[in-house]
């Protein structure tokens, strides 16, 4: 039992990182895009609508799914994971929290890939007129994206495996007893 | 408790569903979100009476209709209090049919407009407020404070400002059927839309069209000096000692002889052939006494020498004159060492060269076509500092080093004193022509024999009756021997737009009506020559092209010469409310009637010549650069970004660069600059000083913008 409470301890804490990145991933999301901003010739209109339409939509939305991963946080402390086995309310709970915020990831992570594809296709030729010469695509938003997110997934199913875990146990013993 | 928190839960997951969009992308999210956005909005503009299909009907059909008065408010603003719309001349003005104009009144044009389009026009303007003062001090309230802005050099503005939804598209307007004069006007001049059209592709101010693809301005001297220099049997010349610093541009590997210039064309059938290759300026630099006598004997000679003209003066004054830029120094060498003789001993000093005020300096760095066809400016204006290269690029002529090597030539003029030394002091407010032109019989004169202006201005019999037009000086430009000015008239930097903010549907209808009226053939007419009733019924006026003009009925040259000293330009203006630069197209037929008769024949001696001028059109002798002759736009369209650029991170066009170019003419020959000007010695230290200015990225700037203007949005 000390074993398993240890793990889920541990998944916590976990989680606890991954989520706080994620939020932070949000906050810093549009940074990389920021040249982006402002442009106001006809000719460089889909690359507005990109930074302006596609890329600020996704960051409000994803923005919302950080801070669900922020209330998982908030509940897991105001449900005592961190220091006791969770009962079969706070399980539930906290599992369905954490299954959105796998279903937010999976949906981050499919968006980033779109958004990529319509990033990929712009025309970026005539950005010199708005003063940038010679503009390269930039990803490392896209690859860091798919990165936490992917993490997420994997630190909300092991935090939620390891309270089931340690519920399932802990039942068990109380019943042997 | 539980039961409670476990609700939230799962509003917090449903809520999170909906914000994440589940079901459809985040791009395809977007595109119907902008849909959406569009849909919207082209409901809300045809709601209002707007340009969508169904509502644009209906505004045609309103604008047409003038049965109900509609209040404008104007705010044109000029810097000048007499050149507003409002009557502020202390006299009142009685118009030929007894109507009585006083201070404070709209001006009588204008009183004409308001009520041939059932209007009630308000002039907000603060009388004496400059245009650029004015927008800025409007935009802080969205131009709200009026329906209609206009003033002098703010297109840039209103072009931006209309690009940030601040003014009236009018190309919306115009495709809804609104302007149809103005639009017609546009789609006969295509050069005039592009050159209006803002980044967005969008026409947001009407501008002041000029007279364009006519003359500039000319070359005005004194002619009876020449004839009295170069032509009179016994002259009693001056032999006060002439220092010479200019050593010619024409010597050396330039001599101008043969192939380079031995033969020009100054008028059809007539070809005038320099015989020898000496040079004027070597030949007068070699004396070995320097004075009034010596330098004209010397130009006498070499003329006899060089031309078969009847007389020496005719390589300067008339039809058949070739002189180039080094026999002009040459001539105003004679000139200056010969003030005593040429002023009857009025004057111990005259100035050979000058311009009219200081604040047209600038017009001195004009002589650069003939130094081999410098560019200095692109168009009319002093900010046209650009000019198309071959390859269809931008460049800044300010930096280039030709300019540079004018800047050295004229320094060398202005040592010898040939140039007029108070042209520098922009604080000097003097008008410099009529005080060189103008006093010749006052009690301190001053003279003066040579500027570049307008013509009829310049010849009017009032300054002074004996200045006359000449031909440019021929030169080599653009690879092509020939006579050129680069000074072609303009659309200019001025013009007038719609406030949104401070308009209602109906004003916005009618102030479309007003800018329309100016394209309308009485409306053009009001504008250019006056109110119906100063204009003769049945005659016109026949202009040395040939062309038919309205004529002007005596009362408006008797009027004019009583209150405003014959200056029918200024009398039209400042009494009659005409010829304001906003929004219409200008005829050079007014100008025509009150040109003096040496005035026309300035005229009839360009138009007669092979002078080439610049035009949008950009049309000349094949040679270097295709776009040599090609005017540049009046203004560049420049997104905020653009602008954020050159004003963060440039200062080329901070007012000290002028400062900075006339330091050389001022200082750099003589080496006599104050403490603390900065005379650059070499073309490399003048290039650093606009590179240190940010001249890469300024050029690279305005190369974008102009290409966004070829791209044709």
């Amino acid at each position: 039992m000390q074993k398993l409470f240890r793990v889920q301890k541990i998944t916590a804490w976990v989680y606890t990182v991954t989520a706080l990145a994620v939020f932070l991933y949000t906050l810093v999301f549009m940074t990389e895009y920021k040249d982006l901003f402002g442009l106001k010739l006809k000719q460089n209109s889909q690359i507005s609508f990109f930074h302006d339409s596609v890329l600020q939509t996704f960051n409000r939305q994803i923005f919302a799914l950080a801070l669900l991963g922020i209330l998982v946080i908030v509940f897991s402390f105001f449900l005592e994971i961190f220091s006791k086995v969770p009962d079969m309310f706070a399980l539930v709970a906290l599992t369905a929290l954490l299954a959105a915020g796998i279903g937010g990831a999976v949906y981050a992570i499919t968006n980033i890939q779109a958004v990529e594809v319509f990033y990929r296709g712009l025309d970026f030729q005539y950005l010199y007129l708005e003063g940038m010469a010679e503009y390269e695509h930039k990803l490392t938003t896209f690859r860091v994206g798919t990165g936490v997110y992917l993490l997420q997934i994997v630190s909300c199913a092991a935090y939620g495996a390891a309270m089931a875990a340690s519920h399932v146990k802990f039942k068990k013993l109380s019943a042997a007893e | 408790m539980r039961r409670k928190a476990a609700g939230a839960l799962v509003a917090v997951m449903m809520a999170t569903a909906v914000l994440t969009g589940c079901g459809s992308s985040v791009v395809e999210q977007a595109q119907e979100q902008q849909t959406a956005a569009q849909t919207t909005a082209a409901q809300t503009t045809a709601a209002a009476g707007g340009t969508e299909e169904g509502g644009g009907q209906e505004e045609v059909q309103a604008q047409a209709d003038l049965t109900g008065t509609v209040e404008l408010k104007f705010n044109y603003a000029v810097g000048n209090k007499s050149r507003t719309m409002t009557y502020n001349q202390e006299s009142p003005l009685t118009l030929p049919d007894g109507t009585v104009v006083t201070a404070g009144m709209l001006k009588p044009m204008w009183s004409y407009v308001e009520k041939e389009l059932n209007s009630k026009f308000t002039d907000v303007a603060v009388q004496d407020m400059k245009s650029s003062d004015m927008i800025q001090t409007e935009s802080t309230s969205n131009f709200a404070g009026a329906n209609i802005y206009g003033g002098e050099s703010i297109a840039e503005r209103l072009m931006f400002y209309g690009t940030e939804g601040k003014f009236v598209n009018l190309t919306e307007k115009m495709e809804a059927g609104y302007l149809p004069n103005f639009k017609n006007y546009l789609d006969n001049n295509p050069d005039v839309k592009s050159a209006i059209t803002a980044y967005d592709g969008n026409i947001y101010h009407v501008p002041y069209i000029a007279e364009i693809n006519q003359i500039g301005r000319a070359f005005e001297i004194r002619g009876p000096w020449v004839s009295a220099l170069l032509d009179a049997a016994e002259a009693s010349y001056d032999t006060d000692s002439f220092q010479v610093y200019y050593e010619g541009f024409y010597v050396g590997d330039n001599k101008r002889t043969g192939d380079n210039g031995g033969t020009v064309t100054p008028k059809e059938g007539v070809s005038i052939t320099k015989k020898t290759d000496e040079s004027i300026i070597e030949i007068q630099n070699s004396l070995d006494v320097k004075n009034g006598e010596t330098l004209t004997g010397a130009l006498i000679q070499y003329i006899n020498d060089n031309y078969d003209y009847d007389t020496p003066s005719e390589l300067y004054v008339g039809e058949k004159a070739a002189y180039d830029i080094d026999e002009l120094v040459a001539l105003m060498r004679c000139i200056k060492a010969n003030p005593r003789y040429l002023t009857d001993g009025k004057a111990d000093v005259v100035w050979p060269m000058f311009t009219r005020q200081s604040s047209f300096r600038e017009e001195l760095l004009r002589l650069a076509t003939y130094f081999g066809g410098i560019k200095v400016h692109g168009a009319d204006s002093y900010q046209a500092r650009w000019y198309i290269d071959e390859n269809g690029k931008v460049q800044y002529t300010y930096a280039q080093e030709g300019v540079y090597d004018v800047l050295c030539y004229l320094s060398d003029l202005e040592a010898e004193g040939l140039l007029y030394s108070d042209c520098y002091d922009l604080t000097d407010k003097t008008n410099h022509r009529s005080t060189l032109w103008g006093t010749d019989e006052g009690e301190a004169p001053s003279f003066g024999f040579m500027t570049y202006d307008f013509i009829a201005s310049s010849t009017s019999d009032s300054l002074n009756k004996d200045t006359i037009v000449v031909l440019p000086p021929v030169a080599k430009v653009n690879g092509v021997w020939q006579y050129y000015m680069d000074n072609g008239r303009a659309i200019k930097p001025d013009g007038w737009a719609i406030s949104i903010a401070g308009s209602t549907k109906e004003q916005i209808q009618r102030a479309c009506a007003v800018f329309d009226y100016f394209f309308t053939e009485e409306g053009a007419v009001l504008q250019n020559y006056g109110l119906p009733m100063i204009l003769e019924e049945n005659e016109k006026y026949e202009g040395p092209d040939g062309i038919a003009y309205p004529k002007f009925i005596p009362w408006v040259t008797e009027t004019c010469s009583t209150v405003a000293k014959g200056d029918l330009s200024t009398f039209l203006r400042d009494w009659m409310g005409c010829l304001m630069p906003i929004g219409y197209q200008k005829e050079i037929g007014f100008e025509y009637q009150y040109t003096s008769e040496r005035g026309f024949a300035g005229w009839a001696l360009l138009q007669n010549s092979t002078l080439n001028i610049a035009t949008y059109a950009g049309e000349g002798p094949a040679g270097d650069n295709p776009n040599y002759y090609k005017m540049i736009p009046p203004v560049f369209s420049l997104t905020s970004r653009q602008k954020e650029t050159i004003s963060d991170s440039t200062s080329v066009e901070s007012a000290d660069i002028v400062e900075y170019m006339f330091n050389i003419v001022r200082y750099r020959t003589k080496g006599n600059a104050p403490q603390g000007a900065e005379v650059a010695r070499t073309y490399e230290e003048y290039a650093a000083g606009f590179e240190a200015r940010g001249l890469d990225l300024y050029e690279e700037t305005y190369q974008a913008a102009y290409d966004v203007m070829t791209l044709g949005n």
